[in-house]
Protein backbone atom coordinates (compact mmCIF):
# COMPACT_ATOMS: atom_id res chain seq x y z
CA UNK A 1 0.00 0.00 0.00
CA UNK A 2 1.06 3.64 -0.85
CA UNK A 3 1.04 5.32 2.54
CA UNK A 4 2.87 8.64 2.31
CA UNK A 5 2.83 10.06 6.11
CA UNK A 6 1.23 13.71 4.47
CA UNK A 7 -0.42 14.88 7.85
CA UNK A 8 1.12 18.13 8.72
CA UNK A 9 4.66 17.83 9.38
CA UNK A 10 5.31 14.22 9.40
CA UNK A 11 7.57 14.81 6.94
CA UNK A 12 11.09 15.65 7.45
CA UNK A 13 14.08 16.65 5.60
CA UNK A 14 15.99 19.39 3.92
CA UNK A 15 14.48 22.65 3.04
CA UNK A 16 15.24 23.12 -0.39
CA UNK A 17 13.60 26.08 -1.20
CA UNK A 18 17.11 28.13 -1.55
CA UNK A 19 19.31 27.46 -4.64
CA UNK A 20 23.09 26.78 -3.65
CA UNK A 21 25.52 28.71 -5.47
CA UNK A 22 26.12 26.52 -9.23
CA UNK A 23 23.21 24.77 -8.81
CA UNK A 24 21.16 27.00 -10.82
CA UNK A 25 20.75 24.76 -13.31
CA UNK A 26 19.47 21.80 -11.37
CA UNK A 27 17.16 24.09 -9.79
CA UNK A 28 15.78 25.68 -12.69
CA UNK A 29 15.59 21.80 -13.98
CA UNK A 30 13.59 20.96 -10.96
CA UNK A 31 11.35 24.05 -11.43
CA UNK A 32 10.59 23.08 -15.09
CA UNK A 33 9.60 19.62 -13.81
CA UNK A 34 7.68 21.06 -11.05
CA UNK A 35 5.55 23.68 -13.02
CA UNK A 36 5.11 20.96 -15.79
CA UNK A 37 3.39 19.02 -12.83
CA UNK A 38 1.26 21.62 -12.00
CA UNK A 39 -0.12 22.45 -14.58
CA UNK A 40 -1.24 18.95 -15.32
CA UNK A 41 -2.23 17.71 -11.94
CA UNK A 42 -3.62 21.33 -10.20
CA UNK A 43 -6.76 21.63 -11.83
CA UNK A 44 -7.95 18.12 -10.39
CA UNK A 45 -6.45 18.25 -7.43
CA UNK A 46 -8.11 21.19 -6.04
CA UNK A 47 -11.66 20.04 -7.49
CA UNK A 48 -11.21 16.91 -5.52
CA UNK A 49 -9.84 18.77 -3.01
CA UNK A 50 -12.72 21.00 -2.81
CA UNK A 51 -15.67 18.31 -2.90
CA UNK A 52 -13.49 16.54 0.26
CA UNK A 53 -13.54 19.83 2.64
CA UNK A 54 -16.28 22.00 1.03
CA UNK A 55 -14.28 24.90 0.75
CA UNK A 56 -12.90 25.75 -3.13
CA UNK A 57 -10.57 28.40 -1.58
CA UNK A 58 -9.18 25.98 1.13
CA UNK A 59 -8.78 23.24 -1.72
CA UNK A 60 -6.29 25.87 -3.64
CA UNK A 61 -4.71 26.28 -0.16
CA UNK A 62 -4.19 22.85 0.86
CA UNK A 63 -3.12 21.47 -2.89
CA UNK A 64 -0.80 24.17 -2.77
CA UNK A 65 1.11 23.01 -0.03
CA UNK A 66 1.05 19.21 -1.38
CA UNK A 67 3.02 20.88 -4.27
CA UNK A 68 5.35 22.56 -1.59
CA UNK A 69 5.77 19.25 0.02
CA UNK A 70 6.26 17.18 -3.39
CA UNK A 71 9.03 19.56 -4.08
CA UNK A 72 10.84 18.48 -1.40
CA UNK A 73 10.93 14.81 -2.42
CA UNK A 74 10.82 15.28 -6.34
CA UNK A 75 13.43 13.20 -7.10
CA UNK A 76 12.28 10.53 -5.09
CA UNK A 77 8.80 10.35 -5.81
CA UNK A 78 8.20 7.51 -8.89
CA UNK A 79 4.96 8.59 -9.36
CA UNK A 80 4.27 12.47 -8.21
CA UNK A 81 0.60 11.88 -9.45
CA UNK A 82 -0.04 9.37 -6.84
CA UNK A 83 1.97 11.10 -4.49
CA UNK A 84 0.19 14.03 -4.50
CA UNK A 85 -3.29 12.44 -4.76
CA UNK A 86 -2.40 10.77 -1.81
CA UNK A 87 -0.96 14.07 -0.33
CA UNK A 88 -4.22 15.70 -1.11
CA UNK A 89 -6.42 13.35 0.60
CA UNK A 90 -4.69 13.01 3.56
CA UNK A 91 -4.50 16.96 4.14
CA UNK A 92 -7.97 16.93 3.38
CA UNK A 93 -8.53 14.64 6.31
CA UNK A 94 -6.36 16.75 8.58
CA UNK A 95 -7.90 19.86 7.62
CA UNK A 96 -11.27 18.63 8.18
CA UNK A 97 -11.13 17.68 11.94
CA UNK A 98 -9.05 20.24 12.37
CA UNK A 99 -12.22 22.47 11.21
CA UNK A 100 -14.38 20.58 13.75
CA UNK A 101 -12.11 21.66 16.46
CA UNK A 102 -11.94 25.13 15.65
CA UNK A 103 -15.76 25.26 14.56
CA UNK A 104 -16.85 26.85 17.61
CA UNK A 105 -13.52 29.21 17.85
CA UNK A 106 -13.95 30.83 14.68
CA UNK A 107 -16.99 31.26 16.05
CA UNK A 108 -18.92 29.99 13.03
CA UNK A 109 -20.23 26.57 12.66
CA UNK A 110 -19.23 25.39 9.19
CA UNK A 111 -22.43 26.74 7.17
CA UNK A 112 -23.54 24.24 3.75
CA UNK A 113 -23.54 26.50 0.80
CA UNK A 114 -24.19 25.43 -2.20
CA UNK A 115 -21.18 25.73 -4.21
CA UNK A 116 -21.87 28.50 -7.36
CA UNK A 117 -23.33 26.99 -10.26
CA UNK A 118 -24.94 24.30 -8.79
CA UNK A 119 -28.45 23.69 -10.44
CA UNK A 120 -30.96 23.76 -7.67
CA UNK A 121 -32.22 20.34 -7.92
CA UNK A 122 -28.91 18.81 -7.02
CA UNK A 123 -28.71 21.63 -3.54
CA UNK A 124 -30.33 18.61 -1.50
CA UNK A 125 -27.93 16.53 -2.70
CA UNK A 126 -24.79 18.79 -2.11
CA UNK A 127 -26.57 19.66 1.61
CA UNK A 128 -27.13 15.80 2.18
CA UNK A 129 -23.69 15.09 1.94
CA UNK A 130 -22.96 17.38 4.84
CA UNK A 131 -25.03 14.96 7.21
CA UNK A 132 -22.35 11.84 6.54
CA UNK A 133 -19.39 11.36 8.35
CA UNK A 134 -16.39 12.53 6.84
CA UNK A 135 -14.58 9.13 6.08
CA UNK A 136 -17.89 8.66 4.53
CA UNK A 137 -18.06 11.55 2.80
CA UNK A 138 -14.09 10.86 1.60
CA UNK A 139 -15.39 7.49 0.43
CA UNK A 140 -18.18 8.48 -1.58
CA UNK A 141 -16.20 11.23 -3.33
CA UNK A 142 -13.96 8.80 -4.24
CA UNK A 143 -16.06 6.33 -4.96
CA UNK A 144 -19.17 8.19 -7.38
CA UNK A 145 -16.55 11.69 -8.24
CA UNK A 146 -13.47 9.79 -9.08
CA UNK A 147 -14.63 6.28 -9.61
CA UNK A 148 -11.72 4.76 -7.61
CA UNK A 149 -12.15 0.88 -7.06
CA UNK A 150 -12.06 -0.41 -3.31
CA UNK A 151 -8.65 -1.02 -3.30
CA UNK A 152 -7.64 2.26 -4.41
CA UNK A 153 -9.77 3.57 -1.71
CA UNK A 154 -8.26 2.43 1.07
CA UNK A 155 -4.86 2.86 0.04
CA UNK A 156 -6.11 6.48 0.25
CA UNK A 157 -7.97 6.14 3.03
CA UNK A 158 -5.66 3.85 4.83
CA UNK A 159 -8.08 1.55 5.81
CA UNK A 160 -9.39 -2.21 4.48
CA UNK A 161 -11.32 -2.26 1.03
CA UNK A 162 -14.20 -3.47 3.26
CA UNK A 163 -14.03 -0.80 5.40
CA UNK A 164 -14.59 1.28 2.46
CA UNK A 165 -17.43 -0.72 1.07
CA UNK A 166 -19.05 -0.69 4.68
CA UNK A 167 -18.62 3.06 4.64
CA UNK A 168 -20.08 3.73 1.05
CA UNK A 169 -23.22 0.98 2.07
CA UNK A 170 -23.77 3.65 5.30
CA UNK A 171 -23.51 6.65 3.44
CA UNK A 172 -25.88 5.91 0.72
CA UNK A 173 -28.17 4.36 3.43
CA UNK A 174 -28.27 7.35 4.92
CA UNK A 175 -28.49 9.36 1.89
CA UNK A 176 -31.25 7.40 0.80
CA UNK A 177 -33.23 8.36 4.22
CA UNK A 178 -32.76 11.67 3.90
CA UNK A 179 -33.38 12.34 0.49
CA UNK A 180 -36.25 9.74 -0.38
CA UNK A 181 -37.53 9.58 2.82
CA UNK B 1 -19.47 -7.88 8.95
CA UNK B 2 -19.89 -5.52 5.71
CA UNK B 3 -23.45 -4.56 5.40
CA UNK B 4 -24.15 -3.82 1.50
CA UNK B 5 -26.78 -2.43 0.56
CA UNK B 6 -28.13 -3.17 -3.09
CA UNK B 7 -27.11 -0.17 -5.47
CA UNK B 8 -29.77 2.66 -6.37
CA UNK B 9 -29.01 3.96 -10.10
CA UNK B 10 -30.67 6.82 -9.30
CA UNK B 11 -29.36 8.22 -6.22
CA UNK B 12 -25.66 7.00 -7.15
CA UNK B 13 -26.60 9.31 -10.71
CA UNK B 14 -27.72 12.23 -8.88
CA UNK B 15 -24.50 11.72 -6.77
CA UNK B 16 -22.26 11.86 -9.52
CA UNK B 17 -23.96 14.81 -11.23
CA UNK B 18 -23.98 16.94 -7.77
CA UNK B 19 -20.26 15.85 -7.23
CA UNK B 20 -19.30 16.96 -11.38
CA UNK B 21 -21.30 20.67 -10.73
CA UNK B 22 -20.17 21.46 -7.41
CA UNK B 23 -16.63 21.13 -8.50
CA UNK B 24 -14.85 24.42 -9.40
CA UNK B 25 -14.40 25.09 -13.28
CA UNK B 26 -11.90 28.13 -12.75
CA UNK B 27 -8.60 26.35 -9.74
CA UNK B 28 -6.44 29.55 -10.55
CA UNK B 29 -3.67 27.55 -11.87
CA UNK B 30 -1.57 30.83 -13.23
CA UNK B 31 -2.29 32.94 -10.01
CA UNK B 32 -1.34 29.52 -8.07
CA UNK B 33 2.02 28.91 -10.07
CA UNK B 34 3.13 32.09 -9.47
CA UNK B 35 2.18 31.66 -5.34
CA UNK B 36 4.43 28.52 -5.28
CA UNK B 37 7.01 29.57 -6.97
CA UNK B 38 7.13 32.71 -4.73
CA UNK B 39 6.92 30.19 -1.76
CA UNK B 40 9.35 28.14 -3.28
CA UNK B 41 11.90 30.77 -3.59
CA UNK B 42 10.92 32.14 0.17
CA UNK B 43 11.68 28.99 1.57
CA UNK B 44 14.12 30.53 4.71
CA UNK B 45 14.80 28.95 7.85
CA UNK B 46 13.21 29.96 10.38
CA UNK B 47 11.19 29.13 13.89
CA UNK B 48 7.45 27.89 14.03
CA UNK B 49 6.46 30.77 15.63
CA UNK B 50 7.90 32.67 12.81
CA UNK B 51 5.49 31.00 10.63
CA UNK B 52 3.01 33.50 8.90
CA UNK B 53 -0.16 32.47 7.86
CA UNK B 54 -0.33 32.31 4.10
CA UNK B 55 -3.56 34.73 2.77
CA UNK B 56 -3.90 35.45 -0.41
CA UNK B 57 -6.49 37.36 -2.13
CA UNK B 58 -8.45 36.83 0.80
CA UNK B 59 -8.52 33.16 1.18
CA UNK B 60 -8.40 31.08 4.59
CA UNK B 61 -4.99 30.85 5.12
CA UNK B 62 -4.10 27.25 6.03
CA UNK B 63 -0.57 25.78 6.09
CA UNK B 64 1.29 28.71 6.92
CA UNK B 65 4.87 27.76 5.55
CA UNK B 66 5.09 24.13 6.78
CA UNK B 67 8.62 24.37 4.94
CA UNK B 68 9.59 26.77 7.67
CA UNK B 69 9.03 24.28 10.48
CA UNK B 70 12.15 22.19 9.73
CA UNK B 71 15.20 24.17 11.10
CA UNK B 72 14.64 24.94 14.31
CA UNK B 73 14.41 22.08 16.16
CA UNK B 74 18.00 21.00 16.22
CA UNK B 75 19.21 24.47 17.84
CA UNK B 76 19.51 25.28 21.57
CA UNK B 77 17.79 28.94 21.06
CA UNK B 78 14.06 29.53 18.84
CA UNK B 79 14.76 32.43 16.98
CA UNK B 80 10.97 33.86 16.90
CA UNK B 81 10.45 37.24 14.60
CA UNK B 82 7.65 39.02 14.74
CA UNK B 83 8.03 41.79 12.14
CA UNK B 84 11.87 43.31 11.90
CA UNK B 85 11.72 42.25 15.91
CA UNK B 86 13.85 39.41 17.11
CA UNK B 87 14.18 37.67 20.24
CA UNK B 88 15.08 33.92 21.41
CA UNK B 89 13.75 32.30 23.75
CA UNK B 90 16.13 30.15 25.88
CA UNK B 91 15.05 26.27 25.44
CA UNK B 92 17.26 25.39 28.66
CA UNK B 93 14.24 26.63 30.73
CA UNK B 94 12.64 24.28 33.08
CA UNK B 95 9.06 24.33 33.03
CA UNK B 96 7.35 22.35 35.92
CA UNK B 97 5.39 19.38 34.17
CA UNK B 98 2.06 20.52 35.51
CA UNK B 99 2.59 24.33 33.50
CA UNK B 100 3.82 23.00 30.42
CA UNK B 101 0.61 21.80 29.38
CA UNK B 102 2.28 18.40 28.06
CA UNK B 103 0.73 14.93 28.61
CA UNK B 104 1.47 11.28 27.97
CA UNK B 105 -0.34 8.21 28.51
CA UNK B 106 0.80 6.26 30.78
CA UNK B 107 -0.61 2.89 32.33
CA UNK B 108 -2.12 2.43 29.12
CA UNK B 109 -3.61 -1.50 29.04
CA UNK B 110 -1.26 -3.71 26.87
CA UNK B 111 -1.56 -4.18 23.68
CA UNK B 112 -1.75 -0.13 22.83
CA UNK B 113 1.39 1.65 21.60
CA UNK B 114 2.36 4.91 20.44
CA UNK B 115 2.05 5.33 15.98
CA UNK B 116 3.00 9.61 15.78
CA UNK B 117 3.10 12.39 16.68
CA UNK B 118 2.03 15.22 14.74
CA UNK B 119 0.56 19.13 14.17
CA UNK B 120 -1.53 21.12 12.36
CA UNK B 121 -1.78 25.13 12.03
CA UNK B 122 -4.92 26.80 12.58
CA UNK B 123 -5.30 30.39 11.88
CA UNK B 124 -7.34 32.23 14.43
CA UNK B 125 -9.85 33.74 11.81
CA UNK B 126 -11.32 37.30 13.54
CA UNK B 127 -14.89 36.81 11.94
CA UNK B 128 -17.05 39.49 14.33
CA UNK B 129 -14.43 41.50 15.68
CA UNK B 130 -10.99 40.90 17.82
CA UNK B 131 -10.66 38.53 20.55
CA UNK B 132 -10.51 37.81 23.45
CA UNK B 133 -14.42 36.48 22.84
CA UNK B 134 -15.75 35.21 25.38
CA UNK B 135 -18.43 32.24 24.70
CA UNK B 136 -20.95 30.43 26.37
CA UNK B 137 -22.93 26.95 25.34
CA UNK B 138 -26.13 25.99 27.05
CA UNK B 139 -27.94 22.87 26.58
CA UNK B 140 -31.77 21.69 26.40
CA UNK B 141 -32.62 18.60 27.73
CA UNK B 142 -34.57 17.79 24.12
CA UNK B 143 -31.13 17.90 23.03
CA UNK B 144 -31.69 21.72 21.61
CA UNK B 145 -28.28 23.76 22.26
CA UNK B 146 -27.20 27.72 22.12
CA UNK B 147 -24.03 29.68 21.61
CA UNK B 148 -23.23 32.93 22.75
CA UNK B 149 -19.97 34.46 21.31
CA UNK B 150 -18.92 38.26 21.28
CA UNK B 151 -15.62 39.71 20.20
CA UNK B 152 -14.30 43.37 19.73
CA UNK B 153 -16.06 45.17 17.15
CA UNK B 154 -17.09 49.32 16.79
CA UNK B 155 -18.86 48.77 13.39
CA UNK B 156 -22.31 48.34 13.22
CA UNK B 157 -24.19 45.11 12.80
CA UNK B 158 -23.54 43.46 9.77
CA UNK B 159 -25.39 40.04 8.11
CA UNK B 160 -23.48 37.02 9.01
CA UNK B 161 -21.53 35.56 6.24
CA UNK B 162 -22.94 32.31 6.53
CA UNK B 163 -25.99 32.89 6.14
CA UNK B 164 -27.55 32.93 2.38
CA UNK B 165 -30.76 35.16 2.99
CA UNK B 166 -29.96 37.12 6.23
CA UNK B 167 -33.10 38.85 7.37
CA UNK B 168 -32.97 41.83 9.89
CA UNK B 169 -34.85 41.59 13.22
CA UNK B 170 -35.74 43.76 15.48
CA UNK B 171 -34.87 42.39 19.18
CA UNK B 172 -36.67 43.16 22.39
CA UNK B 173 -35.80 46.56 23.49
CA UNK B 174 -35.23 47.67 19.83
CA UNK B 175 -31.87 46.35 19.20
CA UNK B 176 -31.44 45.89 15.65
CA UNK B 177 -30.32 42.42 14.75
CA UNK B 178 -30.08 39.82 11.30
CA UNK B 179 -31.06 36.50 11.39
CA UNK B 180 -31.25 33.34 9.19
CA UNK B 181 -31.10 29.57 9.10
CA UNK B 182 -27.32 28.24 7.72
CA UNK B 183 -28.46 24.88 7.99
CA UNK B 184 -32.05 23.02 8.19
CA UNK B 185 -30.85 22.51 12.50
CA UNK B 186 -28.81 25.37 12.89
CA UNK B 187 -29.31 29.19 12.55
CA UNK B 188 -28.24 32.15 13.65
CA UNK B 189 -28.96 35.63 15.05
CA UNK B 190 -26.22 38.34 15.25
CA UNK B 191 -26.45 42.15 17.09
CA UNK B 192 -24.08 45.12 17.96
CA UNK B 193 -23.90 46.50 21.34
CA UNK B 194 -21.28 47.83 23.69
CA UNK B 195 -18.57 47.92 21.10
CA UNK B 196 -19.35 44.10 20.40
CA UNK B 197 -20.65 41.84 17.87
CA UNK B 198 -22.73 39.16 19.67
CA UNK B 199 -23.90 36.18 17.47
CA UNK B 200 -26.19 33.67 19.11
CA UNK B 201 -26.39 30.21 17.30
CA UNK B 202 -29.17 27.87 17.99
CA UNK B 203 -28.55 23.88 17.14
CA UNK B 204 -31.97 22.57 17.18
CA UNK B 205 -33.94 25.57 18.18
CA UNK B 206 -36.55 27.28 15.76
CA UNK B 207 -36.29 30.49 14.65
CA UNK B 208 -38.67 32.40 17.05
CA UNK B 209 -37.21 30.93 20.48
CA UNK B 210 -33.74 31.83 18.85
CA UNK B 211 -34.62 35.90 18.24
CA UNK B 212 -36.62 35.61 21.78
CA UNK B 213 -33.40 34.55 23.76
CA UNK B 214 -31.21 36.67 21.73
CA UNK B 215 -33.93 39.42 22.71
CA UNK B 216 -33.41 38.56 26.75
CA UNK B 217 -29.83 38.76 26.33
CA UNK B 218 -29.24 41.74 24.55
CA UNK B 219 -31.75 43.30 26.56
CA UNK B 220 -31.34 41.80 30.14
CA UNK B 221 -28.60 43.05 32.60
CA UNK B 222 -26.17 40.56 31.32
CA UNK B 223 -26.08 42.23 28.21
CA UNK B 224 -22.55 42.39 27.45
CA UNK B 225 -21.01 40.26 29.87
CA UNK B 226 -18.76 37.40 29.58
CA UNK B 227 -21.13 35.45 32.14
CA UNK B 228 -24.67 35.62 30.96
CA UNK B 229 -27.80 34.05 32.81
CA UNK B 230 -28.59 30.62 31.96
CA UNK B 231 -31.81 31.21 30.15
CA UNK B 232 -34.80 29.50 31.49
CA UNK B 233 -35.05 25.54 30.54
CA UNK B 234 -31.57 25.35 29.69
CA UNK B 235 -28.69 24.41 31.45
CA UNK B 236 -25.12 25.74 31.29
CA UNK B 237 -22.76 23.67 29.50
CA UNK B 238 -19.50 25.52 28.91
CA UNK B 239 -18.40 28.89 29.34
CA UNK B 240 -14.88 30.08 28.14
CA UNK B 241 -12.83 33.01 26.15
CA UNK B 242 -10.63 32.62 22.83
CA UNK B 243 -8.02 34.57 24.00
CA UNK B 244 -6.68 37.68 22.65
CA UNK B 245 -3.50 38.19 20.90
CA UNK B 246 -3.44 35.33 18.80
CA UNK B 247 -2.65 34.83 14.88
CA UNK B 248 -2.23 31.56 14.49
CA UNK B 249 -1.48 28.49 16.67
CA UNK B 250 -0.55 24.77 16.69
CA UNK B 251 -2.49 21.43 17.67
CA UNK B 252 -0.11 18.61 18.60
CA UNK B 253 -1.92 15.24 17.84
CA UNK B 254 -0.97 11.92 19.21
CA UNK B 255 -1.99 8.54 17.76
CA UNK B 256 -2.14 5.24 19.59
CA UNK B 257 -2.66 2.31 17.74
CA UNK B 258 -3.68 -1.34 19.60
CA UNK B 259 -2.26 -3.84 17.86
CA UNK B 260 -4.39 -6.79 18.24
CA UNK B 261 -7.80 -5.01 17.48
CA UNK B 262 -6.37 -2.91 15.18
CA UNK B 263 -8.03 0.67 16.94
CA UNK B 264 -6.72 3.86 16.63
CA UNK B 265 -7.55 6.46 19.09
CA UNK B 266 -5.34 10.11 19.33
CA UNK B 267 -5.13 12.66 21.75
CA UNK B 268 -4.60 16.55 21.00
CA UNK B 269 -3.28 19.20 22.88
CA UNK B 270 -3.88 23.07 22.17
CA UNK B 271 -2.96 26.07 23.72
CA UNK B 272 -5.49 26.88 26.54
CA UNK B 273 -8.90 28.57 25.39
CA UNK B 274 -8.05 27.45 21.64
CA UNK B 275 -8.74 23.70 21.13
CA UNK B 276 -10.72 22.32 23.52
CA UNK B 277 -13.89 21.86 21.19
CA UNK B 278 -15.47 19.85 18.46
CA UNK B 279 -18.08 20.55 16.28
CA UNK B 280 -21.28 21.50 16.69
CA UNK B 281 -22.90 18.23 14.95
CA UNK B 282 -23.65 16.81 17.94
CA UNK B 283 -25.01 18.43 20.86
CA UNK B 284 -22.49 17.62 23.55
CA UNK B 285 -23.16 16.43 27.45
CA UNK B 286 -21.34 16.69 30.36
CA UNK B 287 -19.09 13.66 31.14
CA UNK B 288 -17.23 12.43 34.45
CA UNK B 289 -14.14 9.98 33.93
CA UNK B 290 -12.34 8.93 37.23
CA UNK B 291 -8.75 9.73 36.64
CA UNK B 292 -8.88 12.07 34.23
CA UNK B 293 -7.02 15.43 35.73
CA UNK B 294 -8.76 18.30 33.96
CA UNK B 295 -11.97 20.12 33.84
CA UNK B 296 -14.95 20.35 32.06
CA UNK B 297 -15.24 17.72 30.44
CA UNK B 298 -17.90 17.28 27.07
CA UNK B 299 -18.74 14.11 25.68
CA UNK B 300 -19.66 14.72 22.27
CA UNK B 301 -22.01 11.32 20.49
CA UNK B 302 -20.07 9.44 17.14
CA UNK B 303 -22.40 10.83 14.44
CA UNK B 304 -21.13 7.37 12.94
CA UNK B 305 -22.92 4.45 14.51
CA UNK B 306 -21.05 1.18 14.71
CA UNK B 307 -22.44 -1.93 16.85
CA UNK B 308 -19.76 -2.04 19.31
CA UNK B 309 -17.86 1.53 19.02
CA UNK B 310 -19.18 4.63 19.99
CA UNK B 311 -17.20 6.93 17.79
CA UNK B 312 -17.58 9.44 20.53
CA UNK B 313 -15.07 12.66 20.80
CA UNK B 314 -14.55 14.13 24.06
CA UNK B 315 -13.45 17.57 25.10
CA UNK B 316 -11.83 19.12 28.02
CA UNK B 317 -9.49 21.24 29.88
CA UNK B 318 -6.13 20.51 31.31
CA UNK B 319 -3.85 22.56 33.60
CA UNK B 320 -1.97 24.20 30.68
CA UNK B 321 -3.77 23.09 27.88
CA UNK B 322 -6.91 22.00 26.14
CA UNK B 323 -7.30 18.92 25.12
CA UNK B 324 -9.19 16.65 22.11
CA UNK B 325 -9.53 12.37 22.48
CA UNK B 326 -11.44 10.70 20.00
CA UNK B 327 -10.62 8.32 17.16
CA UNK B 328 -7.70 9.60 14.42
CA UNK B 329 -7.99 13.19 12.79
CA UNK B 330 -6.26 11.86 9.83
CA UNK B 331 -8.32 9.36 8.77
CA UNK B 332 -6.43 6.33 9.78
CA UNK B 333 -9.38 3.69 11.17
CA UNK B 334 -8.92 0.39 11.70
CA UNK B 335 -11.10 -2.64 11.86
CA UNK B 336 -13.62 -0.64 14.48
CA UNK B 337 -13.77 3.00 16.10
CA UNK B 338 -12.36 3.09 20.10
CA UNK B 339 -15.05 2.34 22.40
CA UNK B 340 -15.81 5.18 25.43
CA UNK B 341 -13.72 2.17 27.20
CA UNK B 342 -11.27 2.98 25.56
CA UNK B 343 -11.25 7.00 25.08
CA UNK B 344 -11.92 7.05 28.70
CA UNK B 345 -9.05 5.20 29.72
CA UNK B 346 -7.01 7.37 27.43
CA UNK B 347 -8.35 10.38 29.27
CA UNK B 348 -7.36 8.84 32.58
CA UNK B 349 -3.70 7.47 32.21
CA UNK B 350 -2.41 10.87 30.59
CA UNK B 351 0.19 12.42 33.07
CA UNK B 352 2.18 16.29 33.14
CA UNK B 353 5.33 15.81 31.91
CA UNK B 354 7.96 18.72 31.21
CA UNK B 355 9.32 19.80 28.42
CA UNK B 356 11.79 16.79 28.63
CA UNK B 357 9.80 14.30 29.45
CA UNK B 358 7.50 15.10 26.42
CA UNK B 359 10.70 15.27 24.27
CA UNK B 360 11.56 11.53 25.59
CA UNK B 361 7.76 10.25 24.84
CA UNK B 362 7.90 11.90 21.41
CA UNK B 363 11.04 9.84 20.39
CA UNK B 364 9.37 6.79 21.14
CA UNK B 365 7.17 7.02 18.19
CA UNK B 366 6.88 4.44 15.90
CA UNK B 367 6.89 7.53 12.59
CA UNK B 368 8.92 9.77 12.39
CA UNK B 369 8.16 12.62 15.09
CA UNK B 370 6.58 15.83 13.90
CA UNK B 371 9.57 18.60 14.50
CA UNK B 372 6.80 21.06 15.66
CA UNK B 373 5.91 19.00 18.62
CA UNK B 374 8.96 18.90 20.58
CA UNK B 375 10.36 22.55 19.73
CA UNK B 376 8.03 24.07 21.94
CA UNK B 377 8.97 24.06 25.86
CA UNK B 378 5.54 24.37 26.62
CA UNK B 379 1.89 24.09 24.86
CA UNK B 380 1.25 27.68 25.24
CA UNK B 381 4.66 28.56 22.92
CA UNK B 382 2.53 27.02 20.18
CA UNK B 383 0.26 30.25 19.52
CA UNK B 384 2.16 32.80 17.20
CA UNK B 385 1.27 35.66 18.39
CA UNK B 386 -0.50 38.67 16.76
CA UNK B 387 -4.32 39.84 15.87
CA UNK B 388 -6.28 37.52 13.97
CA UNK B 389 -6.90 37.46 10.32
CA UNK B 390 -9.80 39.35 9.31
CA UNK B 391 -12.26 37.41 7.69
Amino acid sequence: MQRIEAAVGHETGPVDGGTPEGAEDEADRRWALLADLYRREQPGLVRLASLLVRDAAVAEELVQEAFVRLHRHLDDADRPGAYLRTSVVNLCHSHGRRVQVAARHAPTPAPVVPPPGLPPDLSPVWQALDLLSARQRDAVILRFYLDLPDREIADLLGVRPGTVRSLVSRALTRLHEVLEP
Amino acid sequence: MTDIRPTDPDLEARLRATLTAAAPTDTHVDDGLADLRSRLDGATVVSLRTAPPVRRRGRVALVAAAVALLAAATGAAVVVRDGDDRQELDQSTTTPPEATGWYVPADLPAGWSLVSVGSDHLDVEGKGGTCPCPHTTWSRDDGGLLLLTSAANEAPASAPEVVSEPQPVQLDGGVPAFAGDVFDTQRIVTWAQDGRHHRLYGVRVDAEELIRQAGALAGGPASGRADPATPPGYTLLQRGTVPGGVRAYRAITVSLRHETRDVWATYTLAPAGLGGDVATLSVPEPAQVAGFGGSDLLRYGGIEEAPDASNSVFAGRLPGADLVVGDDPHGRVGDRYPTDADLELLLASLRPVDAEGWRRFVATAAEPADEASVIAPTVADLITPGEAVPD
